[in-house]
């Protein structure tokens, strides 16, 4: 049976603008670059369209990526995990890659709004929208994920700890697209974890959220320390300072993490907004980054 | 601006113009007349307008109708096989008294259909993490959460 719509007039909720599905990244990246900040790439679009109805976006040009194909995939390349731009947090919840392999990435996925998010929402989507609470960036930062940038062309990779400039904030100049992120594989001997801390289990963004990776030698010695936090600051935030205080120490219990408090105070700038209090944040920091170290190193539970 | 656009709608096909800044609940509920599909939030948090596309259940107001061009679209109105039947799904939900004021069910149904056709016999932790994108503020979850396991297929057989 065809039928054919009425056209009703709506009243429209934010200002008109045109929807465009290119066929290639080229011709993407020339539309973004000649709008300059007028068009907004389009891909799984759940946190396009509340900031359009918020009015916090107001484009004049959509251009949707997600016509291109071949850009969803969670891939091997040697010593690398390649992931495509519009690669769903459900392509990475059913990634045997990731699942295998990068245990704090997937929890992270599994954190994002609801199953029906997980669904549409994309992963590069998640960084480039640039939220202070991103639930996959403290992750990514833990496992020292890089981002390969395509403007008009000519690509470059971006380390992802250079990527964010401040909420909503990125190192993206018109005509840039993040066209893939890549994943190293976490060191042989290494235990990484992801902890988010909200009011309820689903849809719910983050209070505080806590990554680490941490690598062992033999004796069970840290070797290597990444620590990142979400919504403790303007960025997502990888506390480097923290994680050098952890290289050396062979971790028994609690009271070996004694310093955590202040050392990850000094790197986190937590404010007070409707979710949560700064005073708040700055404890439970503490107290989920000592948690997730435990956990790591076999001494607890989270 | 408008776009000509083409919805394949519980099997229907739909051609027409939409404004490109509707959502697919939009034009699904004011061009299609498809009322079943609901809008609360509007911002993807409540769920009451999920729709499955192609397999996968979406929030249907965060996604532009423009952007569902030549796709696949379950509504609601879709779910039970011709007018005047039920689903074993919406059956389930009545028995179990799994409905009060109605105004989600027909976004919990579409999850639960969703889940059901990915996983038939889910376990308790997957029935909640399925209908974890559903909000009801009526009947506390209990009923619903019955109704759907009392469609697991080893009950039901």
């Amino acid at each position: 049976m065809e039928v054919s719509m009425k056209t009703d007039s709506l009243q429209k909720a934010y200002k008109d603008f045109d929807f465009i599905k290119p066929n290639s990244l080229e011709e993407i990246s020339e539309i973004l670059a000649k709008e300059k900040g007028r068009a907004q790439i389009a891909a799984g679009c759940t946190d396009i369209i509340p900031s359009l109805r918020k009015k916090l976006i107001s484009p004049e040009k959509m251009v949707s990526i997600k016509g291109i194909p071949g850009l969803s995939y969670v891939e091997q390349d040697e010593d690398v995990v390649r992931i495509g731009a519009t690669t769903t947090m459900t392509d990475l919840i059913e990634s045997d890659l990731i699942r295998e392999n990068f245990p704090a990435l997937l929890k992270a996925a599994e954190n994002v709004g609801s199953r029906h998010i997980q669904n549409s929402a994309t992963v590069v989507g998640n960084l480039c929208n640039a939220s202070p609470a991103a639930d996959t960036a403290p992750p990514l930062l833990v496992y020292r994920a890089a981002l390969k940038i395509m403007n008009q062309g000519k690509e470059r990779e971006v380390e992802l700890r250079n990527f964010f400039l401040g909420p909503r904030k990125t190192v993206l100049v018109p005509g840039d697209i993040v066209t893939e992120i890549i994943l190293p594989f976490p060191n042989e001997n290494s235990k990484s974890l992801f902890i988010k801390h909200g009011k309820r289990k689903a849809l719910e963004i983050s209070i505080v959220s806590v990554a680490v990776n941490l690598s062992f030698d033999e004796n069970g010695k840290i070797t290597e320390a990444h620590i990142s936090c979400g919504s403790v600051g303007p960025t997502p935030i990888l506390a480097e300072k923290t994680a050098t205080k952890l290289v050396g120490l062979k971790v028994q219990g609690d009271e070996d993490l004694a310093f955590i408090l202040e050392a990850i105070s000094s790197e986190i700038s937590p404010i007070d907004d409707v979710r949560s209090t700064g005073e708040y944040r700055r404890y439970v920091t503490c107290v989920l980054t000592k948690r997730a170290i435990l956990a790591c190193c076999g001494k607890g539970d989270y | 601006m408008k776009k000509e656009i083409t919805l394949n709608v519980n099997g229907n096909v739909y051609r027409g113009e939409v404004d490109t800044h509707q959502t697919l609940s939009n034009v699904l509920r004011e061009n299609l007349n498809l009322t079943g599909t609901k809008e609360g939030c509007g911002v993807g948090e409540c769920g009451a307008c999920t729709v499955i596309v192609e397999g996968r259940s979406i929030n249907s107001c965060l996604v532009l109708a423009v952007d569902m061009d030549e796709r696949e679209i379950s509504t609601i109105e879709g779910l039970a096989s011709k007018p005047g039947e039920i689903h074993d799904i919406q059956k389930a939900f009545m028995d179990q008294g799994a409905i009060q004021c109605g105004f989600c069910s027909p976004g919990m149904m579409m999850s639960t259909k969703a889940l059901l056709d990915q996983e038939p016999n889910p376990t308790d932790t997957e029935i909640k993490k399925g209908l974890s994108g559903n909000l009801c503020r009526c009947t506390g979850y209990t009923k619903i959460f019955e109704a759907v396991k009392s469609l697991k297929a080893e009950e039901v057989k």
